[in-house]
């Protein structure tokens, strides 16, 4: 198939760059085969990453390990679901784990939470096809470079919707900044982040 | 919505975090399965998981690794339940998790309360006596919840479900039904009526803890849910359901 030209210009490049630990598609297929063992594994290798993620949320670490504890019952709950040949373990945990504490901080503040949108970003299906896993060394290192170089507003809105699962309006009302703002700020962030992170495929 | 608007947002659709007219939008565009796009959502998710996983590792409890361990394995706790007096043990359960919802109420989660009945059920066998003078507590006279706000009175309750032992429902804040009404729980199968589960009257606070015992087959269950009815039960609902939870994810 023959793409636009421009297109190319957002083709993910992030991917490969991404590590993909050489036995993931074993703990996959043992998670797909229910093999009960599989967890303490999964725990090895991804509970740390998902206990931070979940904890920068939530802001409250015995929180956070319940909630790292109620995300891999989900994995493992959900794991029939999953693609074990064409799956990628590391972003579906995280998903989930982010769920999970998202649901957690907007219920305790009290506010309705419609998960419809994150409950089926977080499907095993998503992360078919998937051809890396989570980032190496190297990437991290511009993955955090690069959210340095945005101004304050900028992270901040960045910091909201990733981490607290804000809306525009709802960021607008807690930065008690105007609705168009507040756009502009995320429409320029992560177009600098797109471009520092994600380069040109070759023709 | 241009391709060029469509890709601006998808980052934000991929989080969940986009305003329900904006997230049409771009499901829309997105049905139409424009190469360009699909690719784009793909980068957006990778920009998206980079950005999640980007900050600093922290370290927890050494102690974390066990209990993930352990709540991955339901078949072996029913199991044991079930070889020693089942009841004695699921109503232990209940109290603590009664209790669990009695005294931390407020603005607690169904998350947070899944989660604290859970720890609660895994240590009941190990802690059966201090099980028994929790419960001692919960029943003697005096004992009152301390959580619940006057007028915080909208009804709530979470159902817990063993596919081989039964579905149980806590539930607190319900209304006191008049001298010979009741609730009565119901089991509702995908595209069938309704079947009974069970009539009870919650206590004087309006908490209300019931347990009905036998098989539940989840797959062909859509939901869980109470009605008000009179004493003996009715056959079918007869008045408007509530507390109505889908049995999906459970």
């Amino acid at each position: 198939m023959k793409w636009p030209v421009h297109s190319l210009l957002l083709l993910p490049l992030l991917a490969a760059t991404m590590l993909r630990y050489p036995d993931d598609g074993n703990l996959a297929r043992r998670l797909k085969d229910r093999d009960p063992s599989v967890v303490a594994d999964l725990y090895d290798r991804y509970g740390r990453i998902a206990y931070t993620l979940i904890l920068r949320i939530v802001r409250d670490r015995a929180v956070a390990e319940d909630l790292v504890q109620e995300s891999f019952l989900r994995i493992w709950t959900r794991s029939q679901a999953f693609d074990a040949e064409r799956g990628a373990l590391g972003p579906w945990i995280l998903t989930v784990a982010r769920n999970q504490a998202l649901d957690y901080i907007r219920s305790v503040q009290g506010r309705v939470w419609n998960s419809m949108a994150s409950a089926d970003s977080e499907h095993p299906n998503v992360f078919r096809d998937w051809e890396g896993d989570m980032l190496d060394g190297v990437r991290l290192k511009q993955v955090r470079s690069a959210l340095e170089r945005l101004n304050e507003k900028q992270r901040a809105v960045i910091e909201l919707a990733y981490f607290e699962g804000l809306s525009h309006s709802e960021m607008a009302e807690r930065m008690k900044e105007p609705l168009g703002s507040i756009k502009t700020w995320v429409r320029t962030a992560l177009k600098a982040l797109r471009d520092e992170l994600t380069v040109a495929a070759p023709v | 919505m241009s391709c060029e608007t469509n890709r601006e947002l998808l980052e934000l659709y991929a989080l969940g975090v986009l305003e329900p007219e904006e997230r049409g939008e771009v499901e829309e565009h997105l049905g139409r399965n424009c190469p360009a796009c699909t690719a784009a959502l793909r980068s957006a998710r990778e920009l998206n998981i980079a950005l999640l996983s980007s900050a600093p590792l922290e370290e927890p409890s050494p102690l974390l690794r066990s209990r993930v361990v352990n709540s991955i394995r339901p078949p072996e706790l029913a199991t044991s339940v079930t070889r020693k007096a089942p009841l004695a043990w699921i109503a232990i359960a209940a109290g603590l998790a009664a209790a669990t919802v009695w005294l931390g109420l407020e603005n607690r989660t169904r998350t947070a309360d899944l989660i604290a009945a859970r720890k609660q059920l895994q240590t009941t066998e190990a802690r059966s006596q201090e099980l028994g003078r929790a419960l001692d507590f919960l029943r003697h006279p005096e004992t009152r919840p301390a959580s619940v706000k006057p007028g915080a009175n909208q009804p709530r309750g979470t159902y817990f479900v063993n596919p081989q032992s039964g579905v149980m429902l806590i539930a607190s804040n319900l209304p006191i039904p008049a001298p010979g009404r009741a609730y009565e729980l119901w089991v509702i199968p995908k595209g069938q009526a309704p079947r009974p589960a069970g009539v009870f009257r919650p206590d004087a606070t309006g908490s209300a803890v019931h347990l009905q015992a036998g098989a539940i087959d989840l797959a062909s269950t859509a939901a869980f849910a109470i009605t008000e009815e009179p004493e003996a039960g009715s056959a079918a609902p007869t008045t408007t359901p509530f507390l109505v939870t889908p049995a999906e994810g459970l």
